[in-house]
């Protein structure tokens, strides 16, 4: 499946690097360091900050080109072809499931003061049951049940419960025995 | 302090820190890694490397940074990386399937004896060629590592010393994947990744000027994120592709003859020890898997059978039990071995290696490298006490390992039954867990996912990803060691081949290159 003529052979990926590896050469490297291959400091000469990072680029950009140079023979690319999909899949899957990790909690918090018109704070309650594993779960949750049915092509409520299990057991694992640990995201709010 | 006084201290180290009902927390640590290292090898698509990087970041946040902690964090995840290596034996002879990559020539011979009900006489073979390896390579690193890196220490200088990095990353680049230009690109990308947000001048380079890449990526998240990350994402593709019947596999009972006599035991020394050697030399060159020392370990015994087998007994790949015995030893012998470039030249050859690496620089008390072993003049050189301390942990795992080792991986063989659709995604979720907990940012998770998907890509492209790892260690090393050459020799640009010494190293990274392009142009 995903089987596509576009990546034949090394060459495209050849180019697209030793593109990248110009652009990083002379734009990235030259805008974005302050001194150069080798600083006067001191009265003595010093490697500078960009000695590294144009050697690592001119090694990619000679690889790319030997790439280009031997691709015509070289073998076809991994058949899982259609890229954008599987990326674009990732993309949705893991920024929905940090959003929700993220926010739900506090969203939650704001809720509940809303309708009750209390002033609690998220970050006074992120060690208080449940809320300290509201947004660790659900979004483990989503995240699981997402990557199985990606994988099986198919989700049972069967699987979905035993995956909110897991990530309720990995919540519980992590938070249990050790009292320093805190969950995603409750380091961060 | 001599030499004796800082092994003894090293010794002295393991057994003196905090007891845990009554037993040295080190010792549980090893006991504990080794049996869920077992766990780990036994379920196939899990691997050591994978429980170790799951571990550490747990590890790191329950034991914290201090020198105190390293022996305990270490001594769990050497008993992860010795019990995934005996672990990966039980499904691969119990099921046909390997638990570990390396395990595979085991099914040649392992499976063909489950089938004719000698199952328990596989896995005790499997289980005393194992642990004879990795004691055979144990004893190798104990005695080279040692000798090495004060040969190192005393004849290589900064010069020298950056072309030795030099031609390690290329022997790596040459070794790993089927493409040399596809190694050297990844290495360009793992030097040039440690090259951001780092650098001696005050603005960070390569950072766009935000503030959270200013301090570089987190070392967890990029190493994470390209080694376990990509490589779950790869196997749930590969997964979804898959006929999902594949996986079935029928109910085996061990309740069936097939003891190991004493007397078999000597019969497979003769084929257990070449193969242990041959699993310590691959594992002491960087970058060669325990993949290569298992298929050259079975076609050693292979050559020797077919000589001297007799005419009833069942040749290789038809259920001999010296080929389970052959591929074991070697693949096992690995592990120990490949601590020596770690140790010595603080150079990991392998993804085992990595992470230990990484919580060796994570945590204080032990940088790996030449000066470890260097004997004060006066008192004492903590990183040798820690290095003698790390060779006493191994030796226990390996106790550990020859007493209750083989009880223990007969116990594992459920864990085949873990379907990869529910596997797969748990191993994230935990991995991203795990970095949390270490590194306490959100921004963590997402430089974790990035990677994942930077690993992901390289999976597809077939660029090896071990390579980038090695170089993302490796090239704050690498650059430091080149400015203090540049500096010692007067800013001589040509500082790489100052000396007989460092033009030979150089001489020998372009050597390899040549002679591997030509060998794979030729094939």
């Amino acid at each position: 499946m995903f089987k596509s003529n576009l990546f034949k052979t090394d060459i495209l990926l050849g180019s697209v690097l030793l593109l990248c590896a110009l652009a990083t050469l002379f734009l990235w490297i030259p805008f974005d360091i302050d001194t150069g291959l080798v600083e006067r400091v001191r009265r003595r000469n010093v490697i500078g900050d960009s000695l590294g990072p144009v050697t690592a680029t001119l090694l990619i950009a000679v690889s790319s080109i030997a790439l280009i140079r031997g691709g015509a023979s070289s073998e076809t690319f991994t058949n899982q072809g259609r890229w954008h999909l599987i990326f674009g899949f990732y993309i949705l899957v893991f920024g929905a499931a940090l959003l929700l990790m993220r926010y739900l909690g506090p969203v939650t918090i704001s809720l509940v003061n809303e309708f009750t018109s209390t002033d609690l704070s998220y970050r006074n309650l992120r060690a208080t049951w449940p809320l300290k594993y509201l947004g660790y779960v659900t979004g483990g949750t989503v995240m699981l049940c997402a990557l199985s049915q990606f994988m099986d092509q198919s989700l049972t409520r069967k699987r979905a419960l035993l995956f909110f299990g897991i990530s309720f057991a990995i919540a519980l694992f992590f938070d249990l025995p050790f009292e320093d640990i805190l969950l995603p995201p409750n380091g961060d709010v | 302090m001599g030499l004796i006084d800082h092994i003894w201290l090293g010794v002295q180290a393991v057994f003196a820190g905090p007891v845990v009902s009554g037993v040295p927390l080190n010792i549980l640590m090893v006991v504990g890694g080794l049996f869920f290292g077992v766990f780990i090898g036994a379920t196939p698509g899990l691997a050591g490397p994978m429980a170790m990087a799951i571990a550490l970041p747990i590890l790191i946040s329950v034991f914290g940074y201090e020198a105190s902690a390293l022996l305990p964090i270490l001594g769990f995840l050497l008993g992860i990386m010795k019990g995934a290596t005996l672990g990966g034996a039980v499904p691969a002879i119990l099921f046909n399937t390997p638990g570990t990559p390396d395990a595979l020539m085991t099914t040649y011979d392992g499976y063909p004896m489950t089938k004719k009900g000698e199952a328990k006489k596989a896995l005790k073979a499997a289980h005393f060629a194992s642990v004879s390896g990795d004691t055979i390579s144990d004893i190798i690193l104990i005695l080279c590592a040692p000798f090495l890196a004060v040969f190192v220490e005393a004849y290589l200088d900064f010069p020298e010393k950056s072309a030795l990095i030099i031609l390690s990353l290329t022997f790596i680049a040459a070794v790993m994947g089927k493409s040399i230009s596809k190694g050297l690109i990844a290495i360009g990308f793992g030097l040039f990744v440690s090259f951001i947000g780092s650098g001696e001048d005050f603005y960070p380079r390569l950072s766009f000027g935000i503030d959270a890449i200013g301090g570089g990526f987190p070392i967890a998240a990029v190493v994470l994120g390209s080694l376990i990350i990509g490589e779950v994402l790869h196997s749930m593709i590969e997964a979804r592709s898959q006929n999902r019947d594949e996986g079935k596999i029928t109910q085996i009972i061990l309740k069936v003859a097939g003891k190991l006599t004493l007397k078999d035991r000597v019969r497979l020394l003769p084929y257990i020890l070449p193969s242990a050697f041959i699993g310590t030399a691959i594992g002491a060159l960087p970058g060669i898997g325990s993949t290569l020392a298992a298929t050259l370990g079975y076609t050693n015994g292979k050559r020797r059978h077919q000589a001297k087998a007799k005419a009833d007994e069942p040749q290789f790949g038809q259920g001999a039990v010296q080929g389970v015995a052959s591929t074991e030893a070697a693949n096992s012998a690995v592990s120990g071995a490949n601590l020596i470039p770690v140790l010595s030249l603080g150079i990991p050859g392998n993804a085992a290696a990595i992470f230990l690496i990484l919580a060796m620089e994570t945590v204080d008390g032990l940088n790996p490298g030449p000066s470890v072993f260097r004997v004060p003049s006066e008192g004492v050189n903590t990183e040798m006490v820690m290095a003698f301390g790390l060779f006493t942990l191994m030796i226990l795992a390996n106790i550990t390992n020859w007493v209750v080792g083989g009880h223990v991986m007969q116990f594992m063989s459920i864990m085949v039954r873990v379907p990869k659709q529910i596997l797969m995604p748990t191993v994230l979720l935990i991995t991203i867990t795990s970095v949390y907990a270490q590194e306490t940012s959100l921004y963590a998770i997402i430089c974790l996912l990035g990677f994942g998907l930077f690993g992901l890509m390289m999976r597809l492209t077939k660029i090896p990803i071990l390579p980038f790892v090695i170089a993302y260690i490796l090239g704050g090393i690498l650059e430091r060691t080149a400015r203090q050459a540049f500096a010692s020799t007067g800013a001589d640009p040509y500082f790489l081949f100052s000396s007989p010494v460092s033009i030979a190293l150089m001489g020998a990274a372009v050597a390899i290159i040549i002679i591997f392009a030509q060998k794979r142009r030729s094939s």
